[in-house]
């Protein structure tokens, strides 16, 4: 069973954060991956960590929304990441470094999906809202309140997430990169390798198949 | 354009992902149709809401236990193993090649060896042997050196007393002997090719002078020629007095071999004349380049001794036969042999 953290809604943020203020001023954007690639390439075993804190937490996002377990999401980046490490020679520098770490990730995923029963899984739970520790907002009406607001916004992020699930897993895949975490039109084609057509294609069929899907999960109300 | 067709490219209206003229198309049918003015409200709330989906925190083992197995796979790469393999796509093809290269040079020395080589790989000799040979072949000049005496001739009398004979080299040994059938032994064996290089018995003298004089006309350089011509004067010139001289190369291979124990064989010939044929037999051994050879007179026989290479054996029987009755012809050695030890004893049939 993977050791997961209790509260992964904000320690991890913080975390990142405070991590990403060690880095070198020069060294905080996404161009400059470069810099710490070439190292990686060069031998320095420890530049890896820095591209690993910046990336990380945007990689396992993809793979949770992909995967929607956490636990498997885990394990892909984990993969991805030594993946990357291992054929970081043959980076070329062609593409970004977090476009080809991106096809990566979501390749491992597809693989995860093919393998393994993620949905029997996850009804065990490894799900992170199920864990969440809410000892330390009892007591007060308003602290009541705010938890049932935020108990309401991770059941409608599981529904949601559940709706996500049921996509086809090439429509999902440009869903979540486009609505979700923002890719723009060229970097989805650059990062899938598809043509701006494709890609577009199967993201209006999502975001249909999507509406429908959501229009009767959550309701006229929402 | 209709519902259909517009509600296709409808999602891509609400983040301005179409054409000038796919936009122009869909404001102008949204203008005229209120169910897909309703269609775009619900995909605007479709993305609002799952642009809304909250993000998950990353746990706080990933980075680390992430850098954990990538220090382990650097420790690993830099390792003895990591060093032979890594990185593969340049060490395997380096590493296959290197292969090849050792194949192929092992066969280019197995052939470049010679039958030598090729004798040795296929036939391994026992480990006695192979120190034997070793030792042999890693002082070769010691091959042309007389390891043993200068081929004698020795009567041991009644009384024990001996009496040594002329000598002769193999090659000039057949000086003042006459040309007789014996001698053609040892050519009519090469002929058939069970004598090596090294062991080829000499032919038979005038075949010899007649060979040996062309070949000299026409290969051999003219301070070699003249060399061998006084060698040959001077052999020629003192049969009378014992010689020590050093063995011709081709006796070397039997000499060296002196040393190992032989077996002995004996052989009985029954002859007319003893001593007549006890000649024969003495120059027939010489013939075949024997080495050792004594005579001695025992009460009603003489019985010759000698050391004989032993892929001649066959062929010294075969001519032995031709000087007199045999009995008692042995079960020949093995070729592996070098040298084998044979006596005949020859008997009156008076």
């Amino acid at each position: 069973m993977i050791d997961m953290h209790p509260n992964p809604g904000s320690l991890g943020a913080v975390t990142l954060a405070e991590r990403e203020t060690k880095l070198p001023e020069n060294a905080q954007g996404e161009g400059d991956d470069t810099v710490w690639v070439r190292r990686c390439q060069n031998g320095e075993v420890e530049a890896f960590a820095v591209l690993v804190e910046r990336h990380q937490q945007k990689m396992f996002n993809i793979a949770y929304r992909m995967l929607g377990d956490y636990g498997d999401a885990g394990d892909v980046v984990q993969e991805s990441f030594l993946r990357a490490y291992r054929s970081i020679d043959r980076f070329r520098g062609e593409a970004r470094f977090s476009t080809w770490l991106t096809r990566i990730v979501i390749n491992q995923a597809h693989n995860r999906l093919k393998h393994t029963t993620t949905r029997a899984r996850r009804e065990v739970s490894s799900d992170p809202i199920a864990l969440v520790d809410i000892g330390g907002v009892s007591g007060t009406p308003s602290a009541e309140d705010a938890l049932i607001e935020r108990l309401d916004k991770e059941a409608s992020d599981r529904r949601i997430q559940e709706c996500l699930d049921a996509l086809d897993e090439e429509q999902r895949t440009v869903l979540v990169l486009r609505d979700i975490q923002g890719f723009s039109y060229e970097e989805i084609g650059a990062t899938l390798e598809l043509p701006d057509g494709t890609v577009k294609s199967r993201l209006f069929r999502a975001r249909n198949t999507l509406k429908g899907m959501l229009l009767k999960v959550l309701g006229e109300g929402q | 354009m209709t519902c259909k067709n517009i509600e296709r490219i409808l999602p891509g209206y609400v983040d301005d992902a179409l054409s000038r003229a796919e936009r122009a198309q869909v404001e102008e049918h949204l203008a005229a149709c209120p169910a897909c003015r309703v269609v775009l409200v619900e995909l605007k709330r479709t993305r609002e809401i799952v642009q809304g989906i909250g993000e998950v925190d990353a746990p706080a083992w990933l980075a680390p236990q992430i850098m954990a197995h990538v220090r382990a796979e650097s420790d690993r790469r830099h390792g003895i193993i990591g060093k032979l393999f890594f990185p593969l796509h340049v060490k395997i093809p380096l590493e296959a090649l290197a292969m090849i290269c050792v194949a192929l040079l092992v066969v280019a020395v197995y052939r470049a060896g010679g039958p030598e080589v090729q004798q040795l790989a296929l036939n391994p000799t026992p480990p006695a042997q192979q120190s034997q040979d070793a030792g042999v072949s890693e002082a070769p000049e010691h091959a042309a050196q007389p390891i043993l005496p200068a081929p004698s001739t020795h009567v041991r009398m009644p009384n024990n007393t001996v009496v040594q004979h002329k000598q002769m080299s193999p090659i000039s040994g057949t000086a003042g002997m006459q040309a007789s059938p014996v001698a053609n032994a040892g050519e009519k064996a090469a002929q058939e090719g069970r004598i090596g290089m090294l062991a080829q018995p000499a032919p038979s003298l005038p075949e010899q002078q007649a060979l040996g004089e062309e070949k000299d006309a026409e290969a051999l350089p003219a301070g070699m020629a003249e060399k061998k011509a006084k060698q040959e004067k001077f052999i020629a010139s003192d049969t009378s007095e014992p010689v020590k001289r050093t063995l011709a190369p081709q006796a070397a291979v039997s000499l060296r071999a002196e040393s190992a124990p032989a077996p002995e064989y004996t052989l009985k010939m029954t002859v007319p004349d003893m001593h007549a044929a006890a000649g024969k037999v003495e120059e027939l051994m010489r013939a075949f380049h024997a080495q050792g050879i004594e005579q001695q007179a025992k009460a009603g026989m003489i019985v010759l001794t000698s050391r004989l290479r032993t892929e001649d054996m066959s062929a010294f029987v075969t001519r032995l036969k031709l000087l007199g009755e045999i009995t008692g012809v042995p079960i020949l050695p093995h070729a592996t042999r070098e040298v084998t030890a044979i006596r005949v004893e020859i008997v009156s049939s008076d």
